[in-house]
């Protein structure tokens, strides 16, 4: 009989989908390879006001997970169950009460800074070795966080992106892919277009609350062009197409953007303070990393138009070097720490 | 060495007494809105949705999300599956599909009629909600709406009048408007056309001028000619006349001494 292993899925109220959703999916999908009955059991979670946020706790604390052998938990507060087989899988945290406080509340009141250290104490407390037996994260950034502001270890297991089919192709324009939020800082690119003399497109997909900011930013530019949401297919068609792909947030957990821009072959232009983009690209071999300054990124562009041989070179070495990161690694890390024998070893003995 | 510096780190509390904490909390604000008449329990978490002896009135006032959650606990005493909540949140939103129906499906249900739950209220609304949709009250509102416009008519007849009225007066103010912007307008013109005659002049003073400067650099040339020509003159009369004994013979032991240049 299968180990019942419960990945715990915190649903969002307006059932939106993004990479998180993918993340789960492409999760469950590998511990069912490795020889897991994997199940992803959904729990509304509402993070409108902190009302709201102490409730969601509660909801994911109050769940019977019993009838599983093992327990999943990815993003806040879905760590907050209860199971004597519970490993976290981080993702992040709430963001807005950790490293993007300040960057969220400019001058904040008692109020905040109350709601702040109960979330971290909250978050602390449910990732105690004594209630979660391992923590893994998806990256360094985030391995980093909980260290600083929890002061709990965990172990990077990067995963693959679960976008299929990604390929190589012509070396066209420049991309940006992503949701248009203000962490992403978008406008940078935007900005560095300015200093671009020659006639490259840059494509911006993705939607988000930025958009009609970068819009009027752009508006002088004909060059710059928003695409909106892209179905999968076209997605893959728009990182086949790219000359570069130019993604610069701030202190990015994961950014699955560098990973598939990777897979299709392309280099990308990143920033020093970029979080695990910086850390996935190797300046100079698989793309730039440069200081988050309009001109320098401008100035990397450059280089991919003037010498068009380079951005195949990097974008080739990228590829190998994220050949190393796979969900078959994911799912025989997570299921040796649950305790389980994979399919792997089964057939083994 | 990697991660040397002292974390930041929150004090360490148990989990279960911070949940129970919060537990109380969120009950103690719950039992607060419920003595509040003017502010109903909105809560949506289980506990709040769990603890609540929703009315019919209160469930139909929810907003969607909530009263997703809500219709479950009420008629069936539990929370809903995430596929359930999905699907009626999406038939609430994108297909449209009324409250009073959803109530009604869910009192239907075998699981509540296995349960008995009873939801105070209810007949009262579904009663009120067929009596509002039935045919004669619609015709009955039909009526009312028809009696009630050809009761307005006069005063909306005056409306139109004064409207019109009011449009006259505009658009005659319009009228002036245009008549001031237009004698402006030919006021500019004229004075443009002045303005631009003034200039013709100044060009064509300004071409005389150049024609008199020319005319006065062609008879200065002529003169300083002339008069480089009569210094010319002057000079040769003024020269004295070579005396060939002292300069013209030439140094017998020099042979290049004395030889034409």
């Amino acid at each position: 009989m299968r180990p019942r292993i419960a990945i715990v899925v915190p649903l969002s109220p307006s059932g939106e989908r993004g990479g998180a959703e993918r993340f789960f999916v492409g999760l469950r999908q590998a511990l069912c390879g490795a020889g897991m009955a994997a199940e992803l059991v959904e729990v509304y979670n509402d993070e409108h006001g902190f009302e709201c946020v102490k409730r969601s706790y509660l909801r994911f604390y109050d769940l019977d997970l019993q009838s599983f052998d093992g327990a999943i938990s990815a993003k806040a507060p879905s760590y907050a169950i209860r199971h004597q087989n519970h490993i976290c899988y981080l993702m992040h945290t709430m963001r807005k009460y950790y490293d993007m406080f300040d960057f969220v509340f400019s001058s904040p009141s008692e109020r905040n800074c109350a709601e702040r250290n109960l979330i971290q104490a909250l978050d602390t407390s449910a990732l105690q070795p004594t209630r979660t037996k391992r923590i893994f994260a998806i990256g360094d950034e985030v391995v980093k966080r909980l260290w600083r502001y929890n002061g709990l270890r965990a172990h990077v297991l990067r995963h693959p992106t679960s976008l299929a089919g990604l390929h190589d192709g012509p070396f066209g324009y420049l991309l940006l892919p992503g949701r248009l939020h203000k962490w992403k800082r978008c406008e940078l690119t935007i900005e560095a277009m300015q200093y671009v003399e020659a006639p490259i497109q840059l494509l911006i997909c993705g939607t988000g609350v930025e958009e009609e900011r970068l819009k009027a930013l752009a508006k002088n530019d004909g060059r710059i062009r928003f695409l909106g949401h892209l179905p999968d297919s076209e997605l893959i068609a728009a990182y086949a197409g790219a000359l570069a792909v130019v993604f610069t947030p701030i202190r990015e957990d994961l950014g699955l953007v560098t990973q598939e821009a990777f897979q299709s072959g392309k280099p990308v232009i990143t920033c020093i303070d970029s979080g695990e983009p910086a850390r996935l690209v190797r300046d100079n071999e698989t793309g730039f990393v440069c200081r988050p300054d309009p001109k320098e990124i401008a100035e990397r562009i450059g280089r991919f138009i003037n010498h068009p041989g380079l951005a195949s070179e990097m974008g080739s070495r990228g590829r190998s070097s994220i050949e190393n990161i796979t969900w078959d690694k994911v799912a025989s890390t997570i299921v040796d720490a649950l305790g389980f024998a994979s399919a792997a070893d089964n057939c083994a003995q | 060495m990697k991660n040397k510096a002292v974390p930041n780190v929150p004090p360490k509390l148990d989990l279960d007494e911070l949940m129970e904490r919060i537990r109380s909390e969120l009950a103690k604000q719950s039992a607060f809105q419920k003595h509040d008449l003017s502010a109903p329990d909105m809560g949506n978490t289980s506990q709040g949705f769990e603890r609540r002896n929703w009315t019919a009135r209160e469930l139909l006032t929810l907003p969607t999300a909530e009263f997703a959650h809500a219709v479950h606990f009420a008629f069936l005493g539990r929370e809903p599956t995430p596929d359930e909540f999905t699907r009626l949140r999406d038939r609430l939103i994108l297909q449209h599909v009324g409250r009073m129906r959803v109530l009604r499906e869910f009192h239907d249900l075998p699981e509540g009629r296995q349960r008995r739950t009873h939801v105070d209220g209810f007949w009262r609304e579904s009663l009120k909600d067929r009596i509002y949709w039935s045919p004669p009250a619609k015709l009955g509102r039909f009526a009312g709406r028809a009696i009630g416009d050809l009761s307005r008519t006069p005063q909306r007849i005056r409306a139109f009048v004064n409207r019109m009225e009011s449009l006259e007066r505009g658009w005659a103010e319009l009228s002036m408007a245009t008549a001031t912007f237009k004698n402006v307008q030919a006021n500019t013109t004229a004075e443009l056309r002045r303005l631009q005659k003034d200039v013709a002049q100044f060009r064509n003073a300004l071409e005389d001028l150049k024609r008199g400067v020319d005319g006065l650099e062609v008879v200065l040339d002529a003169r300083v000619e002339s008069l480089a020509a009569r210094i010319c003159q002057i000079e040769e009369l003024t020269e004295p006349a070579p005396d060939s004994e002292q300069a013209g013979a030439p140094d017998a032991s020099n042979p290049i001494a004395g030889s034409p240049g």
